[in-house]
């Protein structure tokens, strides 16, 4: 298999992020149509390993709406019957089955059963009653490892990612203060010998820095003020051989952009603050590559090379230039990023010797990756998933569900678990298989009205009375739904969690923190920061 | 053979219980059928059997449609495997059609599905009406607007017998969009062209065997080229020592095939701007597809007006809002469009702007006036007759505002172009 085949993959999250993908092991909690088509697109770009839980059998349903169980399959272990139908499609994937309910797993003391969790990359709940989202959250929580728990009811579907942090790994031209090979290369550019064709090819970098050096402000710590800054622009604008050269307009353009001192992004300045990034290894669970990698950029930081300032990323926008100028410019930024890279890596090999840990324990790809990335360097602060279904965590943030407009959803989402625990039963579903002929739109409407009361009694209890109602027919059409499965709406949402997976999985892009839900009804999804 | 669904489980409950958000609901129709007789007689086409295509195949048999076609002229190649998931190892150059409509068979035998290993051009228009609605699962602009254009023409023409819904599906990297299409009533294909100028994505086939353009000549040294020669070095769109390898790969590959245009900007941002299709993308836009055709034939609940947007670059965005109708729509409007150009145009250049303007964006066009034919690019003789014409000045050969009739192989109808002379 191998190369062409995630050759596309590799396009978008980078063979270290292919990588990461390649060294991964999910563990998955349950096994109806959301598990599996979550999976799937797990499956299909390479996860190195993933493994189901669940002791459900196969029936009339999940024939009819899991695609990954066959018709004949009826009344055998739909763990098993999955990770068949999955392992399929990429011989390089292992996947495996765990025929044990997950209440009963989470339940166990015994050291494999708390590793298969507590050991994983990242954790997926698929449909899983809140008792169980509770303990597994928990048990993630401590092993500081990802969780991501979806359900869903009909035509709406609720992800909700829980995690400690997550680092979120995704220019910067330096004209104030340029760095010498920079200074020198424009110092011998000559506007005095570039006759008009030439001078309307010069990169707008090497205008702005011959503007600077002409009015004594290169090097300046401090800001340019207004006044210097117009007279920045008036002087780029004599420069040019004629008033509406592209590269002299993009020159002034610029000048509010770079013309400024350099400063850390508050982001990352956030990150080096932080107390793990001085002390790494305090956390007593795993090692976490992220918090050694953000302590050798503080060391970096601090040393007399950086001058305070961050890895160059070595990127250049595109600008009017020729070829050959816009070449030099993109070389000299390209080398020094990679001198600072060069001076990052001893800091992360110092950091490693440190810790006691192989040289090789972080590879140069991800040193690499982390250092050209440096600037946009981002964390992620989750609430965690057991503190918001079962402590009083909500009351802090639920006024980000009814600016998400998503209060009704949410709140009959939680209902619909207040109502089973009441009743054994989720509302819409009658109490057995046997009775499914008296299902019918009164049932159904004696449901919503139930339903309809406990919602509007949650946001009573999360102070949201006054701000958020209840919509009654959404409350219809969550009773109407009997928390069942629709092929659609599974496949959906198997593809968003598919996709936060890989984004955590590879850090890269950013995940949503940290609730969405999907109304399939409307297309469209709600998103708020619990 | 239609299958017995239990009353509480699944799609069954949503075609006999109560649905609150459809105003006026019934559950029977004016002609006396329930949802349940809507699904069973639904007569699906799916256009492509590619990313989208294999869920959407998929997602249907799994819905309760039971009838159900997929056209696709494409054979499989190694690179499809990463998401198109109805496709092994072993199938790699058989028919993409024929494969997935095997695999549903076999994976659900109670679905009729039947596969076209064919171009969409070739199939007479009585094939297309013949089917409730289409579901396009394409990453070709000119297959999509060829589809658009024949339905909006059917309409027309046979009034509701050729209404025919097309619900379209398309995906980018991260990002994605699905749309209802209900023509004569909602924005159509053409309506909303200039969101689909900019063109991003090569089929790697095409890299391989038939490149067309500068592009896809600096994918194939990008690449295929870059990773057969450095298997265990990585391409840097920012280092100039790779893109320079790659433009001059590439432009000795261009040289082969006559192709102009390469040069170190173009190469650069290709290699940078890369945007592939992936499996959570493609699941995600084919099962909002197929939710929607679902609604629509099922009336179940109500279906999206008409436009659906998705993001997972920052977090998860999903949002839908009506795309508006244009009326001066190529296609569904006034079926008439209008340039305006220097009298000294050549011909050829007039071509050129019909190929290259957000508003036309045509393929191939050919054009008359009244009886004259100005420019034709089959047969070959009269090409060859008409082909002088392309050097002279349009100030030659016809007056300002003179109406041209233009047609093209990306629309089904001819398209009248009005061009006036501007000082």
């Amino acid at each position: 298999m191998g190369l062409v085949l995630i050759d596309n993959n590799c396009r978008l999250w980078q063979e270290s992020g292919q990588t990461a993908l390649e060294n991964a092991r999910v563990c998955v909690l349950g096994s109806t149509a959301l598990a599996a088509e979550t999976l799937k697109n797990l499956v299909l770009p390479g996860i190195g390993e993933f493994v189901v839980v669940d002791d459900g059998v196969v029936g009339e349903q999940d024939t009819l709406t899991n695609f990954f169980v066959q018709v004949g399959d009826q009344g055998k272990l739909r763990a098993e019957c999955i990770v068949q139908g999955l392992s399929e499609l990429n011989p390089d994937v292992k996947g495996s089955a765990v025929t044990r309910s997950p209440a009963e797993l989470l339940a166990s003391t015994d050291p494999a059963d708390i590793q298969l969790v507590a050991s994983a990359t990242l954790v997926l709940a698929c449909g899983q009653p809140e008792s169980v989202v509770c303990a597994l959250s928990r048990r993630c929580w401590q092993a500081n490892v990802p969780l991501v728990a979806a359900d869903v009811a009909g035509f709406y579907a609720r992800v909700r990612t829980s995690i400690p942090e997550h680092a979120d790994t995704p220019s910067d031209l330096r004209l104030l203060t340029p760095f010498p090979a920079l200074r020198n290369y424009i110092d011998e550019i000559d506007f005095g010998v570039l006759d008009s064709t030439d001078l309307a090819h010069v990169p707008y970098p090497v205008i702005i820095v011959k503007a600077l050096k002409a009015l004594s402000l290169d090097g300046s710590a401090a800001a340019p003020t207004i006044q210097q800054k117009r007279a920045l622009r008036d002087l780029i604008g004599t420069m040019a051989p004629s008033p509406d050269e592209e590269n002299f307009a993009q020159a002034v353009d610029a000048v509010t952009q770079h013309c400024k001192p350099y400063s850390t992004p508050d982001a990352v300045d956030q990150i080096l603050n932080d107390p793990a990034a001085a002390a790494p290894l305090a956390a007593d669970t795993k090692v976490d590559r992220f918090w050694l990698l953000a302590s050798a950029l503080r060391t970096y930081m601090l040393s007399d090379y950086s001058q305070g300032m961050l890895p160059l990323n070595g990127s250049i926008p595109d600008m009017k230039a020729d070829t050959k100028g816009y070449v030099a410019l993109q070389r000299i930024y390209k080398q020094k990023a990679a001198e600072d890279a060069a001076q990052f890596a001893t800091h992360v090999a110092r950091e490693l010797t440190e810790a006691g840990l192989p040289a090789d324990f972080i590879s140069s790809d991800e040193v690499a990756v982390f250092c050209r990335n440096a600037c946009n360097l981002r964390l992620l602060r989750f609430t965690p998933l057991h503190d918001e279904l079962e402590g009083d965590s909500l009351c802090s943030t639920a006024k980000s569900l009814v600016a998400a407009e998503v209060a009704s959803h949410y709140a009959l989402f939680r209902a619909s678990a207040r109502f089973e625990a009441t009743h054994g039963r989720y509302p819409g579903v009658t109490a057995s298989p046997s009775d499914a002929e008296m299902l019918d739109d009164e049932v159904v409407a004696n449901d919503a009205a139930e339903l309809f009361g406990i919602a509007n009694s949650l946001l009573a209890e999360w102070g949201l009375a006054s701000d958020a109602k209840v919509d009654e027919d959404l409350a219809m059409e969550f009773a109407r739904s009997g928390r069942c499965e629709l092929h659609n709406i599974s496949s959906m949402t198997g593809g968003i969690v598919s996709q936060e997976a890989i984004k955590l999985i590879t850090h890269q892009y950013v995940p949503e923190n940290s609730l969405c839900v999907v109304d399939g009804v409307k297309a469209k999804s709600y998103v708020a920061k619990i | 053979m239609a299958l017995s669904f239990k009353c509480d489980t699944g799609i069954s409950r949503y075609l006999q219980l109560k649905a609150p958000h459809v105003e006026g609901f019934s559950l029977v129709n004016d002609e006396n059928e329930t949802p349940r007789d809507l699904l069973a007689k639904a007569k699906v086409l799916v256009i492509g059997a590619g990313g989208l295509g294999c869920e959407i195949l998929k997602n249907l048999a799994m819905s309760g449609f039971n009838d159900i076609h997929v056209i696709d002229m494409d054979t499989i190649d190694l690179s499809n495997l990463n998401r198109q998931f109805l496709f092994r190892k072993d199938d790699v150059s058989k028919p993409k059609a024929e494969v997935a409509a095997a695999f549903i068979r076999r994976r659900s035998p109670h679905v009729s599905i039947t596969s076209h290993f064919k171009r969409i051009q070739e199939m007479p228009e009585e094939f297309y009406l013949d089917f409730t609605l289409i579901i396009c699962g394409l990453d070709s602009i000119e297959a999509r607007r060829w589809i658009n254009a024949l339905v909006c023409g059917m309409v027309e023409e046979h009034g509701f017998k050729g209404f025919k819904p097309i619900i379209d599906g398309g995906t980018e990297g991260l990002r994605g969009n699905a749309r209802v299409i209900l023509p004569s009533i909602n924005a159509c294909l053409d309506c909303g062209l200039d969101l689909y100028s900019k063109k991003v994505t090569y089929p790697i086939c095409t890299i391989a065997n038939t490149p067309r353009l500068p592009e896809h000549c600096i994918e194939w040294a990008s690449v295929l080229e870059w990773a057969r020669i450095f298997p265990d070095k990585k391409l840097d769109g920012d280092d100039p020592d790779h893109i320079n390898w790659v433009v001059e790969k590439a432009a000795a590959r261009a040289a082969d095939f006559n192709i102009p245009g390469i040069n170190y900007s173009l190469a650069q941002g290709v290699v940078k701007n890369i945007i592939p299709a992936i499996a959570s993308t493609n699941a995600i836009v084919a099962a909002a597809c197929t939710n929607e055709a679902l609604k629509v034939v099922t009336t179940c609940n109500p279906y999206l007006d008409n436009y659906m947007f998705y993001s997972g670059l920052e977090g998860v965005y999903m949002f839908s809002f009506p795309y508006a109708r244009n009326p001066d729509c190529l296609v569904c409007g006034k079926k008439a469009g209008s340039l305006s150009l220097s009298a000294n145009t050549t011909l050829e250049d007039l071509i050129t702007a019909l190929r290259e303007s957000p508003v036309f964006q045509l393929r191939a066009p050919t054009l008359s006036l009244g009886q004259t034919n100005l420019y034709f690019q089959k047969p070959k003789e009269l090409e060859e007759l008409t082909r002088p014409n392309l050097a002279k000045s349009i100030g030659e050969l016809f007056e300002s505002g003179s109406t041209l009739t233009v047609t093209d192989p990306t629309l089904t109808t001819s398209l009248s172009v009005t061009v006036t002379f501007c000082s």
